[in-house]
């Protein structure tokens, strides 16, 4: 589904030249759930922003179902974004003067043929907490409501930028548990990316970034259960 | 170290703090420009009476005996007085008939009172007769020199008169006649002339008018009450002081125009700003919080944050008032010289007025620091603990306005507008207020116009329905009538008496222009409201201004001076007058109240194509003492509205500015804030170009609710200033047009949505990734 080719990203600060990203290659398989690991400033995000397009690489394709992404203008990048990609945010970006079912519409609004809000809002267990406000839900809750609003355009692929960096573990692991399920389920690819060595226990495959290069790639036979996850 | 973060805080938000400061710039330039223009030219005023020893009081009356002045110079308490003679004669210039005021001066010197400031050439040389001074402005519009002969006719005597030089006069700064305000140099000017060449001319040891200062200030209507019963057996036809006098008075109007809106608009503007600092201080408050939070708890003392961010309030004051005042000054003097340019003073006076420039620097930085102080306060007083977890203000979810709205679906974006809109809601409250303040700038400047327009209108297109109108020197039969009506292109022509009257009441009296005439469709009488009355059969129809400064009423009887002599008669009804005051009756009415035969008026109506030549054609008439054109005293209107006009234009640019600063700012500030859910809509999907259509939306209805508060009070705060307008010499009627509605609203939301465009441009550019992971609250 997702092609990295020879993917590089540099910034120039100055006349200095950082290599945030160097000769990326790896595949994403519809349906695969793929933890990013690495310290910070390994180039985690880049990546991520990259495959996103909100950035773009210096160097390198990145292809989506055949589809050159980074041939694609503002406009291109914008409507592959709205089609194909869904986001889940470290602090979770909801809108807070509307409520947790708007949010969610909100996102369907874009595509021709969203999913059903209340089906969604089901999927991560928010249906008695649909007209509540962000600042009337829990960390929890508002992170679940961010996930039905990645899911309600029926995308691809899901990108998760930390998505229990600002949760308790307890909190941390219902939402995994829940991503891994739509995962399972609907047949959604995600890439999670993570500082946190524990997550990449319940990812298909793990891809170990150091210094902004692939240092290895994992393939996990046996995926943990987010439920028996620790740290 | 803190006062580098003051400049940092601003120049990292240069856009937001420009837009605060634009709007002091703004209220301190107005102020000082306008109250320095209004002393450049009170001084200017009192220099030139100075100088010219303008007089303290002056009577006008039927011809007397010259020897009278010796009973008015033993008045106790009466300084310098000077007798004269004033009657008008005629002049041909350009083959056009002209009436020229003939002023007698005393022979080789200066007269005591109203010295005449002689522009080019020199005062009449003793013994020269025949030689006279020409007031400026009439001279300069017809291109006559000094050293020049005219030839004026009075008393159907034709005399030849050598222009010794080009004066200005203290009496003719703005020149008056009769009660009308807008007498075109093209067809009146003055002229000075010896006493024994006026003399000469059948006014043997006469004099008309008597000019006298006082140096017993406070006695000075006592001492103008006895100068004019000296002068009663004569028939006194108008006395006032030096602050009635007709010139006099219209500069002091305007100067009072000047002062108040130096305060008023200013004033307005500089309390706008006061929310301006409030919405942006709050927003860097907020967004520094827990920078506060850290200075506390390194030890920093409350007084200390609260100076910190008092310094940002009173940097953005002392920086707009010093713009303001630079700028002030240099508008004052640029305003002076375009306004003396209007009038006729030969010179204009203007001072750098530091006191003024002083209390521009002092409220300029007072208005932003009482906003500033009121905030700072609050982030002096916010507990550490909370600063460092963040935000001080809390979080609301907004104002579900959508929720109200049933009649159709709207999309979710829509509904985020909507609830945007009233996030803040003392955010949506100063911008509501910046855009009925932009309303009432932006349709005070325009009313202006359209009750200009509506009382010309009124004027010339129903009151006086004639093309020509034609003066008698003395009292015509019917034959003159026929006379004017045998001319090939004249269609219509009615008789007018044309007099004037001095109402006594009380201890009070007042001159007022008198006309009698027949009820027809040339000269209608209408007031304010437009309704046309009637010639009274018999009685007087007085205008409001006069009955009220004389507390008379209808059907009271009244006792008055004429040309004739002292009469009575009744009030039969009081109307409101639309710009100068006149008082009617029948013509059979007056005929019998003054004892004439006959008429001293003709009102003309002419085939256009023939309005030239028919003009020409009257002025050779027998008796005729000038003739006016309409068209003429509309194009002198005209060019007197110019001014008037670029005064106009300033404002409408002023409101304009004020309202795209004001806007512009909480815009600015809204996007900032809301920079992350806007960025995370960016990565939802969602173009630039729909996000901007919601930003859109959110000033729109700013925009409407403004709108909405902002008509009606702009129609009351337009009210209230045309009345400062209305004074017993002139009265403009009230009225708005659809236009200005109209242009008003248009110009509001073409502010509203030019001021999203740089909002838009930060949107487009914004590093989403990075916007998204801010941790803003």
């Amino acid at each position: 589904m997702l092609t990295l080719e020879d993917v590089w990203k540099i910034y120039r600060i100055g006349k200095v030249e950082v290599h945030a990203l160097k000769e990326v290659n790896f595949e994403v398989e519809e349906g695969e759930f793929i933890v990013v690991l690495g310290p910070s400033g390994s180039g985690k995000t880049t990546l991520l922003n990259i495959i996103g397009g909100i950035d773009v690489p210096s160097k390198g394709k990145v292809l989506f179902r055949g589809m050159d992404v980074t041939s694609l203008d503002e406009n291109g990048l914008t409507m592959h974004r709205r089609e194909h990609i869904g986001f889940v945010f470290q602090f979770f970006n909801l809108i807070p003067t509307l409520t947790a079912r708007e949010n969610v519409v909100l996102a369907s609004e874009l595509v021709e043929n969203p999913r059903d809000v209340d089906e969604v809002l089901g999927i991560v267990g928010l249906k008695d907490r649909a007209n509540h406000f962000p600042s009337e839900l829990s960390g929890g809750e508002q992170q679940r409501v961010s996930i039905a609003r990645a899911i309600i355009k029926n995308p691809p692929l899901i990108l998760a930028d930390e998505p229990t960096g600002n949760l308790d573990f307890e909190t941390g692991k219902k939402i995994l548990k829940y991503m891994r399920e739509i995962c399972k389920n609907e047949g959604i690819s995600f890439i999670v990316v993570t500082h946190n060595s524990a997550i990449s226990e319940t990812a298909d495959r793990i891809v170990h970034l150091k210094d902004g290069k692939i240092d290895k790639i994992m393939v996990n036979e046996e995926p943990l259960d987010p439920d028996k996850l620790f740290w | 170290m803190l006062s580098r973060k003051v400049i940092r805080d601003i120049s990292t938000r240069k856009g937001m703090f420009f837009g605060v400061t634009f709007i002091i710039f703004l209220g301190i330039s107005l102020f000082s420009s306008f109250y320095i223009s209004y002393l450049n030219l009170s001084d200017t005023y009192s220099d030139f009476y100075e100088q010219t020893d303008f007089e303290d009081a002056a009577i006008e009356f039927n011809y007397a005996p010259v020897e009278l002045l010796k009973e008015v110079r033993k008045i106790d308490g009466v300084g310098e007085v000077t007798g004269r003679l004033a009657v008008k004669g005629s002049m041909k210039i350009n083959n056009e008939q002209v009436v020229l005021l003939l002023i007698s001066v005393p022979d080789g010197e200066q007269p005591k009172v109203n010295k005449l400031f002689i522009e080019k050439g020199e005062y009449i040389p003793e013994g020269a007769y025949s030689s006279c001074l020409l007031i400026n402005e009439f001279a300069k519009y017809h291109g006559i020199h000094a050293g020049q002969i005219i030839s004026p006719e009075l008393n159907g005597q034709k005399l030849q008169l050598k222009i010794a030089g080009i004066v200005y006069s203290p009496e003719y700064i703005w020149i008056i006649e009769e009660d009308n305000f807008f007498v075109s140099p093209r067809t009146m000017g003055i002229a000075f002339i010896p006493y024994k060449k006026l003399e000469e001319l059948g006014y043997k040891g006469k004099i008309n008018q008597v000019h006298f200062t006082i140096y017993d200030k406070d006695r000075r209507d006592e001492i103008l009450g006895k100068a004019k019963k000296v002068f009663e057996p004569y028939g006194v036809k108008n006395f006032y002081t030096r602050e009635q006098q007709p010139s006099n008075q219209a500069l002091q109007l305007d100067l009072a125009g000047f002062r108040e809106l130096s305060i008023m608009i200013p004033g307005f503007i500089l309390f706008i700003s006061i929310f301006a600092i409030y919405v942006l201080l709050t927003r860097l408050i907020n967004e520094q919080t827990p920078n506060i939070g850290v200075l506390r708890a390194l030890g920093f003392k409350k007084n200390t944050v609260l100076f910190h961010y008092l310094k940002h309030s009173i940097l953005i004051g002392f920086l707009g008032s010093l713009a303001g005042v630079i700028t002030g000054y240099i508008l004052s003097v640029l305003m002076t010289v375009q306004y003396t340019g209007v009038i006729n003073v030969p010179y204009y006076v203007t001072k750098p007025h530091f006191e003024i420039l002083l209390a521009g620097m002092f409220t300029g930085i007072l208005f932003p620091s009482i906003a500033g102080l009121l905030i700072a306060k609050k982030a002096a007083d916010i507990q550490i603990v909370d600063a460092l977890k963040g935000s001080f203000e809390p979080q609301t979810k907004g104002f579900e306005i959508d929720r109200y709205i049933p009649f159709f679906k709207m999309s979710v974006l829509t509904r985020l507008s909507l609830r945007n809109t009233f996030r803040n809601r003392k955010r949506a409250a100063y911008s509501m207020f910046s855009v009925v303040a932009a309303i009432m700038l932006i349709m005070n400047s325009m009313v202006f116009m359209d009750a200009f327009e509506e009382a010309l209108d009124l004027q010339f297109n129903k009151v006086l329905n004639y093309e020509l109108e034609v003066r008698y020197s003395s009292y015509v039969n019917s034959s003159a009538i026929k006379e004017v009506k045998s001319i090939q292109g004249v269609r219509e022509a009615y008789p007018l008496i044309t007099t004037w009257m001095l109402i006594e009441s009380g201890d009070k009296s007042k001159s007022v222009s008198l006309i009698g005439m027949d009820n027809q469709r040339l000269y209608n009488i209408y007031d304010l409201r437009n309704e046309l009355h009637m010639p009274p059969p018999d009685g007087i129809l007085l205008p409001s201004s006069v009955a009220s400064n004389l507390s008379l009423i209808k059907g009271q009887k009244i006792f008055f001076f004429t040309e004739k002599g002292k009469r009575e008669s009744k009030v039969y009804d009081v109307f409101d007058h639309s710009l100068t005051p006149s008082a009617f009756t029948s013509l059979d009415y007056l005929q019998n109240l003054l004892g004439v035969d006959g008429y001293n008026t003709v009102i003309v109506n002419v085939n256009p194509e023939d309005e030239e030549r028919v003009q020409e054609e009257l002025e050779k008439l027998d008796g005729v003492l000038q003739v006016n054109s309409k068209a003429v005293i509309i194009d002198y209107i005209n060019q007197l509205l110019e001014f008037s006009y670029a005064f106009i234009f300033f404002s409408l640019l002023f409101g304009s500015s004020l309202g795209f600063s004001a806007i512009f700012n909480t815009t600015s500030i809204n996007i900032m804030e809301r920079r992350r859910e806007l960025a995370t809509l960016r990565m939802l999907g969602y173009t630039t170009r729909q996000m901007g259509f919601a930003l859109f939306v959110e000033n729109m209805l700013i925009g409407i609710l403004g709108t909405v508060i902002g008509i009606p009070l702009s129609y009351f705060v337009a009210y209230l200033y045309l009345m400062s307008f209305s004074s017993e010499l002139f009265q403009i009627p009230f009225v708005i047009y659809p236009r200005t509605y109209v242009l008003s609203v248009i110009l509001i939301f073409v502010i509203l949505a030019f001021s999203i465009l740089p909002g838009l441009r930060y949107i487009s550019r914004m590093n989403i990734e990075k916007v998204t992971k801010e941790v803003i609250s």
